[in-house]
């Protein structure tokens, strides 16, 4: 027997759930995987955990930012009487951040996951397999409720200044994604189920993905609409003890038992809201993954293939059938290959329209709910001279920070995953490959624009030489920011992902990328607020941005070729 | 019987039927060979028999178990290698096989002569603690061998195992297969290599459209062609499923 069989230590038996758990979670947190793709070796692991804290350092401004904000909230809501209206803030926007993110992840793992069949093969019950995947997504969209609804949690006891209130509130705070994990599972298993063997299963899904997202968005705001109440009424309100709790928890009362849970006004009240808030949560979720594990695993049994029955035709016919598109350019090609990657594959797809929805939606519904005095405002505002140019650059920055958002360019290389191979034996070079995908993110961005430029008209009844400066503006930001996102992936492309969305959603360079384009925005901005201070004329201050857009898009465009050509050889 | 399906079929998509009414059996102690051409139904019978898909109709038991109404009975007795092993790359092989393990039930008293006697068999001790995504695709497929043998499966199935292994691989899971059925264990797997077919199978079935079309010992289907000269497996496979059989012939195969 050799040397090496001395290595040969197998880890502790472990019961097959908590063995499939492991793996799953091995699979998706993997640090020495990190490692790998930034070219550190297992070695290194010091330079990772150096990444990491100076990423951490780089989420600071942000969270310190949330948290003033929530620390504001939370002392004014206190000093009204109504501490339970932080909770229901937080619950609610904790679980719509669950839905948006977690929705096309769940879909992804439970359809999409290139392990699904080997796991189907093994003796293990369907809900093993169901289970192991949502703890994992469960997980995942925990540590962005704990990052974006923790700090109205923190502030809030802190405020309350009472010891009782912090171990119900880690519970609440962490139950938060039960209820919009269960129901994304219970459509997406209703999917599968009947679904399966539609031909246009793909488009179905990702339809009824964006309209169950629509809907509870909807569903939200009407709960928590507080413009239906009259003046009186909203006083009467403010005046009893949590009275705004009844009134923003009427459709959904999982909002008002997490409110009891916390800031109940007396202690039977507060173990009620515990138990019923905890109970509900995670009974729903159970109740779900047993009742819907039939539903997932006839859908995944059903089989994927989707093709035409085959009839006898002649040789003519086909070849008539054989309708070959005609010929392109290198570059050409490149764009309808990124167009046509980021289409035919529902999650990618969903997971773009739905990062376009976000903005819209949060604007159309801030403006709705804003009633008629909103608009009345506004063209008041509007017309007091410099402002509606201010707006304009607003509106370019809002533009420039969210673009890398849609993880359209963050993901370009990374999205190619196992067939990246292909990219590098193709006769092009990878600068004309990475500059497609520049284009495409670009033109990708422009749909984002062109909704921002409707809300601009609608709202702040934009004159047609500011919409074609914030136009061309807009473009033109697209440019280095989407530059920044492809950089960042291609240095670190994640191509080792076992279901698709990995490589999006579950990507963390993305995350990465969006912060690093932040800093630029915020750069730029600095740049145009200093120009403002000094008192130069707009028309200037559009022409000395734009200028200096263009000079770092070039810039960014050069570093991105130089990148692109190394890292096409090493990956 | 260690392998009965009966009537199973099953359709794709918009109605294509991919497996048509197929019956067979699989004895103790027997190498079965499925052949049959790219997109004849050989795979989508795997994987209605390993669980991975359902059939529409028909039924199938392992070892006496019905697998569609008692699933993880039968794939307890079953070992599968897929015709492409999907296997995670971030982990290592020793965690993959310990996962395998865990998921059987192996003891863990046995887990560790099991693993060297196959590790060793197959080369891949040194690999063994390295990340999975370091591996070549015969290694890959190596480990995905050895973990479909770590339970000592009853069932031993195999989707195109001879693709990615080198010549020596090659003679090693050969000769495994051969010792798994001399302990009463039966083999059936998928190939392309008629060579390999021929030499190695006590049985074969050819499938053609989702239809098996023959089930005969090779000595018996040489036979029944042996008016038409002396014709080795790979001629009488084209014979067949290239449709250039009178239907009688066809017919009486099918008996």
């Amino acid at each position: 027997m050799s040397n090496s069989s001395e290595s040969l230590n197998f880890p502790r038996a472990r019961k097959p759930f908590s063995s499939l758990l492991k793996l799953q979670f091995k699979v998706s947190y993997s640090l020495s995987g990190t490692a790998e793709r930034m070219g550190l070796g297992s070695k290194k692991k010091v330079v990772l955990y150096l990444y990491f804290g100076l990423l951490a350092l780089a989420l600071i401004p942000f969270m310190g930012v949330l948290f003033k904000f929530s620390n504001a909230l939370s002392e004014a809501f206190v000093g009204m009487g109504q501490p339970g209206f932080v909770v229901i803030l937080a619950i609610m926007s904790g679980q719509v951040m669950v839905i948006f993110f977690g929705f096309s992840q769940l879909m992804s793992a439970l359809y999409d996951s290139s392990d699904l069949e080997t796991l189907r093969a093994l003796p293990l019950p369907p809900w093993q397999i169901m289970a192991s995947k949502i703890s994992v997504a469960y997980f995942t969209e925990l540590l962005g409720v704990i990052m974006f609804a923790g700090p109205f949690f923190l502030s809030l006891g802190i405020h309350l200044k009472d010891m009782s209130y912090w171990v119900p509130g880690v519970f609440t705070l962490l139950l938060i994604p039960c209820i919009p994990i269960a129901i994304s599972v219970l459509i997406i298993a209703i999917l599968m189920k009947f679904t399966a063997r539609s031909p246009k299963k793909d488009w179905i899904r990702v339809l009824s993905g964006l309209v169950v997202f629509a809907f509870i968005m909807v569903f939200n705001y009407l709960n928590i609409n507080m413009t239906q109440y009259g003046p009186e009424q909203f006083v009467q309100l403010l005046m009893e003890n949590n009275g705004l709790v009844a009134a923003a928890s009427k459709f959904y009362p999982i909002l008002k038992w997490g409110a009891w849970a916390l800031t109940g006004t007396s202690l039977s009240q507060k173990v009620l809201g515990f138990l019923l808030y905890a109970g509900v949560s995670i009974g729903v979720l159970v109740l779900v993954v047993s009742f819907s594990q039939r539903w997932f695993f006839e859908g995944a049994t059903t089989g994927t293939v989707s093709v035409k029955k085959k009839e006898r035709v002649t040789v003519e016919q086909q070849e008539g059938e054989l309708a070959w598109p005609k010929a392109k350019s290198a570059f050409e090609a490149m764009l309808v290959k990124e167009h046509r990657l980021l289409v035919r594959n529902p999650t990618y797809l969903m997971t773009a329209l739905m990062n376009l929805m976000i903005l819209p939606i949060i604007l159309v519904f801030g403006y709705i709910g804003g009633g008629g005095d909103l608009g009345e405002s506004l063209a008041a505002i509007t017309g007091i001279p410099g402002v509606l140019d201010i707006a304009l650059l607003i509106l370019v920055g809002i533009h420039g920070a969210i673009t890398a958002m849609s993880q359209i360019s963050s993901s370009a290389v990374s999205r190619e995953g196992q067939t990246f191979w292909i990219s590098k034996i193709i006769p092009v070079s990878p600068v004309i490959q990475v500059r497609a995908k520049l284009v495409y993110s670009i033109l990708f961005s422009c749909i984002q624009l062109l909704i921002l430029v409707v809300i601009g008209v609608i709202a702040l009844k934009l004159d047609v030489f500011r919409i074609l400066i914030l136009l061309f503006l807009g473009v033109l930001v697209s440019v280095p920011v989407n530059a920044i996102c492809l950089l960042y992936d291609v240095s670190f492309a994640k191509l080792d992902w076992t279901d698709p969305q990995q490589a999006m959603k579950g990507n963390f360079g993305t995350m990465v990328a969006w912060l690093l384009s932040l800093l630029y925005v915020a750069a730029l901005g600095g740049i145009v607020y200093s120009l403002i201070r000094w008192g130069v004329a707009y028309s200037w201050i559009y022409c000395v941005s734009g200028a200096i857009i263009l000079a770092s898009a070039y810039a960014f465009i050069r570093w991105l070729d130089n990148v692109a050509e190394r890292r096409y050889a090493e990956i | 019987m260690l392998l009965r399906l009966e009537g199973v079929s099953k359709t794709y998509g918009s109605g294509v039927r991919a497996v048509d009414g197929l019956d067979l059996q699989v004895q103790p102690g027997e190498i079965f060979g499925f052949l049959g051409p790219n997109g004849a139904g050989k795979s989508t019978t795997i994987k209605m028999i390993v669980g991975i898909l359902t059939p529409d109709e028909g039924s199938i038991e392992v070892d006496g178990i019905d697998a569609l109404e008692q699933p993880i009975e039968a794939k307890r007795r079953l070992g599968y290698v897929p015709d492409e092993a999907q296997l995670w790359e971030k982990i290592t092989g020793l965690e993959y096989l310990s996962f395998l393990c865990d998921v059987y039930g192996v003891p863990y008293e046995e887990r560790r002569l099991r693993a060297l006697e196959l590790l060793e068999t197959f080369e891949m001790l040194q690999a063994v603690n390295e990340p999975i995504g370091t591996y070549s695709r015969g290694m890959r497929q190596k480990i995905a061998v050895i973990g479909s043998l770590m339970h000592r499966p009853k069932i031993w199935i195999l989707d195109e195992p001879m693709v990615g292994l080198d010549p020596r691989s090659s003679f090693m899971l050969k000769e495994m297969m051969r010792s798994h059925t001399e302990q009463g264990g039966s083999v059936f797997f998928s190939t392309h290599v008629l060579e390999v077919a021929e030499r190695l199978c006590d049985r074969v079935g050819i499938i053609h459209k989702g239809k098996l079309l023959t089930v005969n010992t090779v000595e018996e289907m040489k036979h029944l062609f042996a008016q038409e000269g002396d014709k080795s497996l790979e001629e009488i496979f084209l014979l067949i499923t290239e449709a250039q059989l009178p239907e009688e012939q066809l017919a009486s195969l099918a008996r």
